[in-house]
């Protein structure tokens, strides 16, 4: 079953103007990108600084509209909804950040963070039950719902920020590279973790990073962007076995996988 | 060149770096690799004396055989630059954004050989030539926000190289550079080494980066070196159950999928204690799959360069 469809996306920035006389030049952040993700898998989404994976996490999150195009969640336009309706899916679809430090605030219990998406959407009952379970989920325990985030370390703040995503039981989660500031043996424990919870949970996974390595051990499918602009898609085996792309060869080269 | 034996760096009861020896020669290129709080970082700014303050350093360590184990500040400042020299992760925070880079990378010899301001710039003009930067003398007229990340980086290895120094110290130059930058930074390194017959001391978690620049490798945890040897038998063989355990979680391709479900990774149990409740022994026990009962209190022998009990009973991790 078809999840999350992305139609001939495009999103265009204007850049700073150079001269008081005329606009600034136009800089198209994602081209015309397209795919789809099926309920209970993963795509990779991989491309260097400036290759436009965040501007489409952010468009698949509806953080921000595209210019072109049409992002569908079970079928349905996600920007031809009204605001409050978009709030009534919103339980469907949550993202995990890059840096767990800066997406937890500091002064509020991990309990407090992981239970504001349900705030959020109004779905307070037993919320204080669902923290808890979502917690024992990523593999913390209950009780750390009073602790402050600066009371763990890296790999349980990215775990409690997890626990946020999973805590209204979505369909699809987007990681932005949500292990790339781990360690190695840190950064193992939370792709372990994503990959049961996906399998418990059928989640579907939304995964962009910049490190190819950590995609292919992942995702089933790989979309590789380059300013903006897909040079090439498909499934993760075979784009690692035969890369047909020039960038994709060598992004395996720099991270040693050929 | 330099020679360090048993040293330390403490904050009170808390041991940063626990013993670590080493001797760099000339023209050496040595990694060390380890996760955050293996200390490795801690060792690079002791060889350069820029030990935070409230830390205390104990052991030797000889720089062209003069002792500068509790030398002045003065006296360091005599060996920085022109000796040992060192480039770190962001280079944006490195450069004075403020300034024009040729002015940056034309200070240091202006403030240690005493160039005037034109004679100065002709030789930053060199050095950018030297590392790869296209167009160099309209480069040195630019701002540090004028340029890309990887070019900054190549900015500040050539301030670090404006003095010639003997050994240059690379504190994660590759972490915050995309996959295809990182590796042209890492063989500019490489060859400025050999070229140069500059030591080079490679800082850095990322195992393919050091696999590549370096011929030598030592592997910390918790302030100790656990193993070391030629890079390549390290990585291909390691001996020691946390270089195992490191290596084996890196996320490989290969066996992705093993009768239609993925491969969850290995492992390593657990998670680094805080640098004041490691175990007074082997400071990888409590996480080690192979733990002997003397491991959490007894410091283990080095045999044959790891740092192992069961090593040194001549079991096999």
């Amino acid at each position: 079953m078809t999840l999350l469809a992305v139609e001939n996306v495009t999103r265009r920035y204007r850049m700073p103007r150079q001269s008081i006389l005329q606009p600034g030049p136009v800089l198209t952040a994602v081209d015309n990108a397209s795919f789809t993700l099926q309920a209970g898998k993963t795509l990779g989404i991989v491309g260097e600084s400036g290759s436009g994976k965040s501007t489409l996490a952010r468009m698949v999150m509806a953080f921000e509209r595209p210019d072109e195009g049409r992002i569908r969640l079970d079928g349905q336009d996600l920007n031809a909804l009204s605001a409050s309706a978009l709030r009534a899916v919103r339980p469907r679809f949550q993202i995990v950040f890059q840096d767990p430090y800066g997406s937890l605030d500091p002064r509020r219990t991990a309990g407090w963070s992981i239970g504001e998406p349900l705030r959020a959407t109004g779905d307070t009952a037993r919320a204080e039950a669902r923290v808890a379970e979502a917690l024992e989920q990523v593999g913390l325990r209950a009780a750390d719902a009073q602790k402050y985030p600066h009371e763990f370390s890296g790999g349980q703040r990215q775990r409690i920020a997890i626990a946020r995503a999973i805590v209204t039981r979505p369909a699809l989660i987007v990681a932005d590279e949500a292990v790339s500031a781990l360690d190695v043996s840190v950064q193992a424990q939370i792709l372990n973790l994503l990959m049961d919870l996906q399998d418990d949970l059928g989640l579907a996974l939304l995964f962009i990073s910049h490190d190819l390595s950590v995609v292919t051990a992942i995702c089933d499918d790989v979309l590789v962007l380059e300013h903006g602009k897909t040079v090439e898609q498909g499934p993760a085996e075979q784009v690692m076995a035969a890369p047909r792309h020039p960038y994709t060869k060598s992004l395996l080269t720099a991270a040693g996988l050929t | 060149m330099i020679d360090v034996s048993n040293l330390s760096v403490n904050f009170g009861p808390a041991q940063a770096v626990r013993d670590a020896s080493l001797t760099i020669a000339p023209g050496a290129r040595i990694g060390i690799v380890g996760e955050s709080g293996s200390g490795k970082s801690m060792l690079g700014l002791a060889l350069m004396g820029m030990s935070p303050d409230a830390a205390q350093v104990t052991g030797s360590l000889t720089v062209d055989g003069t002792q500068m184990a509790g030398a002045s500040e003065r006296d360091w400042r005599r060996l920085r630059a022109r000796r040992i020299a060192m480039i770190f992760q962001e280079p944006m925070a490195a450069l004075n954004p403020l300034r024009r880079v040729g002015d940056t990378v034309a200070e240091p010899l202006r403030v240690h050989e005493g160039l005037g301001r034109e004679a100065a710039l002709d030789r930053a003009l060199a050095l950018f030539k030297e590392v790869g930067l296209p167009d160099p003398a309209a480069r040195l007229r630019q701002f540090p926000h004028e340029i890309s990340g990887g070019q900054r980086q190549r900015v500040l290895i050539a301030l670090a190289l404006a003095c010639n120094p003997g050994l240059l110290i690379a504190d994660e130059p590759t972490t915050a550079l995309d996959a295809n930058v990182a590796l042209r930074i890492t063989e500019l390194l490489t060859d400025l080494s050999v070229k140069r017959q500059m030591a080079l001391m490679f800082i850095s978690h990322d195992l393919t980066a050091v696999a590549r620049a370096t011929t030598e490798i030592m592997v910390m945890y918790g302030g100790t070196v656990v193993e070391r040897g030629p890079t390549a038998e390290v990585l291909n063989a390691p001996r020691h159950p946390y270089t195992k355990g490191l290596l084996a979680a890196r996320p490989r391709p290969e066996g992705l999928r093993q009768s239609g479900t993925r491969r969850r990774l290995p492992t390593i149990p657990g998670t680094v204690p805080p640098l004041d409740k490691l175990p007074p022994g082997c400071r990888f026990a409590g996480r080690c799959p192979v733990e002997l009962p003397q491991c959490a209190t007894e410091r283990p022998p080095v045999v044959a360069n790891a740092a192992c009990h069961l090593l040194a009973q001549g079991g096999a991790a």
